[in-house]
């Protein structure tokens, strides 16, 4: 702590340390943003975790949470603000930390902060005539203002792209520039297409069969999940989470269990530690397969993806009888679980785990030996461990380049801290490792829920949670390791009994980040093949 | 009538139909403006050549034909594509010089092939019939292959040393754009 | 015994018996042959559609279609029916023209190698002196359909489809056609009546096994290649081109292009099987003591054998299919002009060597 102390008030020396916070949180002016920033940079801080747009109601900001890459539990929260609101900027960070590049235009996006400098301040989610920042809290909602367009707006509308920067006088100046030039050949990949796992839709710019330029444009389904917490009860926003990363649904709502128990004090039973790490386990497999599943079929082979799906089947019903949901497990609440475990589940899931071994075995023999499936994804969309920090691929994709970012292993919550079980980590960083690593941690997983299985702790299965559940004021931040990376939740509370602010961390926008530069020069059937490896879930980036 | 039974065999009717085709076709490849109507109207023509030579049962022509120019007309779409910007609009009016010159030339040309056509002494149908039974598949070989008089050797293999230089260049030259690329 | 020959010549005796009339009776028999052809194309592809559907599911452990009939026998019927009602819809701001046209170039393309197929002794429409050469040659045009299919559209999907599907033919036609050229130095013949006789002994895989097993492979992969199935379905790649080359269409113009698709794969098999495992010839094998083996061979009738040496074949073609994951563009071509064009040359020689020393 003192260290960290130590250099913030060497970059800034007017820098406010908060205490009696989670984390080591320092308060800057945005005039010494940028200063901190590289210096925060020069020691080893490359991984920009979130980036979190704030509105204070008297002036706009922006929290930074930075971590260095090989010690990740040492979280440096920075925080900026502006109270200008009419026009508020704040220097971009994008050039230090690319995935900054889209937080930025989410920022932007929902608060109206423009970031100067940055290469592209279009909206990330929203309509390019969006009017108003709907995540101001003096924000009008009416819908007379932003009326359902009756016209489909024009591809120009998202393709000139707008930068802001400060001239000589300290003024805000604007530029556009376009994205695409007249003979480029543009393709629509999506928003309805079979292979962009969502609703995503991609402007590819192509030569032949090579592609230029990638410009991901998000938001056809953006719920404002965040927005709809901060008017709900802690208890109603559990029902929100799993339907962000549905595949993970579990582990999201995990994530939100554990932040609030941590932030009221409340202590969960080791019993329910216990079955939900468990089943966050079983996700993690259901969510590996179709991850595996999906990608076989984006390269042609439907019979590999029908195995997947079939199998995946097996944790489905597993889950049916315990919780009721399958998609939607809906298990988890404050304090605990729902309910106790089906007596059938101990026996279900141990017949489950030889049978997963041998699957796997037969998927090894099926896809990933056959010379064409292999001549694929070998030496392509290769991610340098740098790259993968700087763009915050996280999870298993960040894995496959080398970074040891498994957040059960860096900050371990429920009962991970008690089994055993391997980082699996490759090398190389290429679609090859990111196919094989997904397979590995379901060896992985298997392994956990074995050691778990039979050694569930008897007693009760949820705490005794107060009726209307407050947290007291201040600011949490919890981590968890899903399926597809740090799923992390921030939460401001003022003591009532919603939050002030909630932001979810989504690990799949970082993995779309990462598709741009790895699909450089390579051919559309690669880019359908990296985009099936780095497994991303659309409804978990448009919140 | 008696005109009309004459040339009324199955065989006219047939070609009555594939002229009429080739002609309508042919007309229309040369006056439409979009240059892949172009390109499938000359596809027709193609076809129904094809279809006049499997009247003379010349079966080896048409297969010849089938594959070569019909097959070649892949290739001249794949360019019609590749290399023309805005395929769907049509290409201009040309000036007056251009179709008067032009014009010259189709009319030389109809007459060239008329002078030849009518200059060559065409047997009586019985002989055409044994000259075209007799040509089968190992006559065209040996004629091919021969190096006797009336063989071909020498000029199939000028024309596959004249392929093969094309194909060599054309390495060379993709080649030389993915340096370029590289740089 | 149940050779249908024997059963032609009939009609043809009673047609003359009742009529009397030579032309009239060809023109009867002219329509008869036309009618029974294009039946045939349509019957086969609902019989394959059924069987790759229920192949697919049995590779993919799943039933397959079950409602429609005993074990959904009718399936294919209903589906038929389903896309003849459907509506045909007109894309706005296309080349009508070449848009409809295009369906047609495809299954004219299929059709006309189709007819020159024999389907048992004395089952076949036309024998050109240059059959297995017409066939090559008719059977590449399909190709023309598709690429003005693709362009039609106006939608860059197609387009890029399109242009996939005019690399992969142009490509794979040349070892298919090198691979059944090594055959003909074996026949001596490009008549397809002479290929089949001349394996009455011994199919021609058996009696040059080297050369002949090599271009059979080859001739397997470019054809299955040919007929754009996976692994080679880039110009229809689904999961890339979203339906590729006939995104656009609907209705029976989208049905051509299905149907053809089919029969393709089926014409495939059967020109893999006329040239290299005997077409509608028995297996014999070409010994003394095996004169009675060769009888209670002869007892099963010629077209049975013909559909039976395909449809082994098609089941071939489906296991790839539904295993193998599809290949690039790069790899595609790769495998056309790096492996399989100097093979099927370098085997051309040594089909020459093994002939002149045999």
């Amino acid at each position: 702590m003192e260290n960290l102390e130590k250099i913030i008030l060497s970059l800034a020396p007017d820098a406010k340390i908060e205490e009696n916070t989670q984390r080591f949180t320092a308060t800057i002016a945005p005039e010494k943003l940028r200063k901190v920033a590289e210096g925060l940079k020069a020691k080893g801080f490359d991984y920009l975790m979130c980036l979190t747009g704030m509105d204070y109601k008297d002036s706009l900001g922006v929290i930074y949470h930075i971590a260095p890459s090989n010690d990740e539990a040492n979280v440096i929260v920075l925080k900026t603000s502006t109270p200008d609101r009419e026009t508020p900027n704040l220097p971009t960070v994008s050039d230090l930390w690319e995935i900054a590049y889209f937080y930025e235009r989410e920022v932007y996006d929902f608060y109206g902060i423009i970031f100067t400098n940055h290469p592209d301040m279009r909206r990330l989610f929203l309509r390019e005539d969006w009017k108003g920042f709907p995540f101001r809290k003096d924000y009008d909602a009416n819908p007379a203002l932003n009326p359902i367009p009756e016209k489909v707006p024009s591809v120009e509308s998202f393709e000139n792209v707008p930068t802001y920067s400060i001239d000589k006088d300290g003024k805000l100046v604007k530029k556009e520039y376009p994205l695409f030039s007249k003979d480029e050949y543009v393709v629509n990949f999506g928003p309805q297409h079979p292979s962009t796992h969502g609703v995503l839709h991609l402007r590819i710019s192509l030569e032949g069969e090579i592609i230029k330029h990638i410009d991901p444009h998000f938001g056809y389904i953006h719920r404002g999940v965040e927005k709809m917490c901060e008017s709900m009860t802690y208890p109603q926003m559990l029902y929100l989470t799993e339907r962000l990363d549905y595949l993970c649904g579990t582990m999201n709502r995990h994530a939100l269990c554990a932040c609030i128990e941590k932030a009221a004090g409340i202590e969960v039973p080791a019993r329910a530690q216990y079955v939900r790490t468990i089943i966050d386990e079983l996700t993690r497999i259901a969510s590996h397969l179709i991850g595996w599943a999906c990608m076989c079929n984006d390269m042609g082979s439907i019979t590999a993806f029908i195995y997947g799906m079939r199998d995946r089947e097996k944790i489905m019903d597993i889950y049916e009888e315990t919780a009721g949901g399958r998609l939607m497990v809906n298990y988890y609440v404050i304090g605990g679980l729902a309910a106790d475990i089906h007596p059938n589940f101990q026996n279900r899931v141990k017949e489950f785990i030889p049978y997963m071994r041998k699957m796997i075995k037969e998927y090894h023999v099926l896809f990933t030996g056959n010379p064409i499936a292999y001549g694929r994804m070998k030496n392509i969309g290769i991610l340098s461990k740098e790259k993968a920090v700087a763009l915050g691929v996280t999870g298993p994709s960040g894995r496959a380049s080398g970074w040891a970012c498994d957040v059960r292993k860096i900050e371990p919550y429920a009962a991970y801290d008690k089994v055993n079980f391997e980082e699996v980590l490759h090398q190389e960083g290429g679609t090859f490792d990111r196919y094989m690593i997904r397979l590995e941690e379901i060896e992985q997983s298997l392994r956990i829920i074995e050691q778990l299985i039979d050694n569930i702790p008897d007693g009760d299965f949820k705490a005794k949670v107060p009726a209307i559940v407050k947290i007291p004021a201040g600011e949490y931040y919890q981590r968890v390791e899903n399926a597809r990376g740090d799923f992390s939740i921030y939460i401001n509370s003022t003591g009532d009994k919603n939050p002030y602010r909630v932001k979810f961390r989504s690990p799949c926008l970082s993995l779309i980040t990462a598709l741009c530069p790895l699909c450089d020069k390579e051919k559309i059937a690669d880019l359908i093949m990296i985009s099936g490896s780095m497994d991303y879930v659309i409804p978990c980036v448009d919140r | 009538m008696e005109f009309l039974t004459a040339y009324l065999t199955a065989n006219n009717i047939i070609f009555f139909i594939l002229a009429a085709i080739i002609l309508v076709f042919g007309f229309l490849s040369v006056t439409t403006t979009k240059i892949l109507r172009a390109a499938t109207y000359l596809f027709f023509v193609l076809f129904a050549i094809a279809g006049l030579y499997l009247l003379l049962t010349y079966e080896f022509i048409a297969a010849v034909q089938l594959s070569v120019y019909a097959g070649g007309i892949v290739v001249l779409l794949v360019f019609a594509i590749l290399l023309v910007k805005n395929l769907g609009e049509e290409t201009e009016k040309v000036s007056c010089q251009k179709k008067l010159v032009s014009a010259i030339a189709a009319i030389s040309g109809v007459v060239i092939s008329l002078v030849t056509l009518f200059g060559f002494g065409f047997q009586n149908n019985e002989s055409a019939d044994e000259l075209t039974a007799n040509v089968n598949m190992e006559t065209i070989g040996h004629t091919l292959m021969g190096v006797e008089k009336y063989q071909y050797l020498l000029p199939f293999e000028a024309a596959s040393v004249f392929l093969l230089a094309c194909i060599i260049g054309s390495v060379v030259v993709a080649t030389n754009l993915k340096k370029e690329d590289k740089k | 015994m149940l050779e249908l020959d024997k059963f032609i010549e009939w009609i043809h005796s009673s047609l003359l018996y009742l009529i009397g009339l030579d032309w009239v009776v060809s023109l009867i028999e002219y329509v008869l042959i036309g009618v029974a052809f294009l039946s045939l194309y349509a019957v086969l592809a609902l019989i394959l559609i059924y069987v790759e559907r229920k192949i697919c599911a049995f590779f993919q452990c799943r039933l397959g279609p079950t409602r429609v009939g005993p074990w959904g026998l009718f399936q294919s019927i209903a589906d038929m029916v389903k896309i003849l009602l459907k509506e045909i819809i007109r894309i706005d701001k296309t080349d009508q023209l070449i848009f409809k046209v295009a369906p047609f170039i495809v299954i004219i393309g299929s059709f006309c190698t189709f007819g020159a197929l024999q389907f048992g002794r004395g089952l076949h429409g036309v024998d050109f002196n240059v059959g297995l050469f017409y066939m090559l040659a008719i059977s590449s045009l399909g190709v023309v359909g598709i690429l003005l299919a693709g362009w039609a559209s106006n939608n860059k999907y197609t387009l890029i489809g399109a242009m996939r599907s005019g690399a992969q033919l142009v490509s794979y036609e040349l070892s298919a056609g090198i691979s059944l050229l090594t055959m003909v130095i074996i026949s001596g013949s490009l008549n397809l009546t002479d290929i089949i006789e001349g394996q009455a002994n011994a199919w021609y895989i058996f009696q040059a096994p080297l050369p002949a097993l090599i271009a059979f492979v080859i001739y397997l992969i470019a054809g299955h290649a040919e007929t754009n199935r996976g692994p080679f379905d880039l110009p229809e790649a689904e999961s890339e081109l979203t339906a590729g080359y006939h995104t656009e269409y609907s209705g029976i113009q989208f049905g051509f292009f299905y149907l053809a698709e089919y029969l393709n794969m089926f014409i495939i098999a059967a020109i893999a099987a006329t040239v290299f495992l005997g077409g509608w010839q028995p297996f014999h094998i070409n010994a003394d003591w095996a004169a009675s083996f060769n009888g209670i061979m002869d007892c099963i009738p010629t077209w049975a054998w013909f559909f039976g040496k395909v449809f082994a074949l098609i089941f071939l073609s489906l296991w790839v299919r539904w295993t193998f994951p599809r290949l690039r563009i790069d790899q595609l071509l790769k495998l056309e002009w790096k492996i399989l064009m100097p093979i099927s040359l370098v085997n051309l020689l040594l089909m020459a060597v093994w002939v002149l020393i045999f």
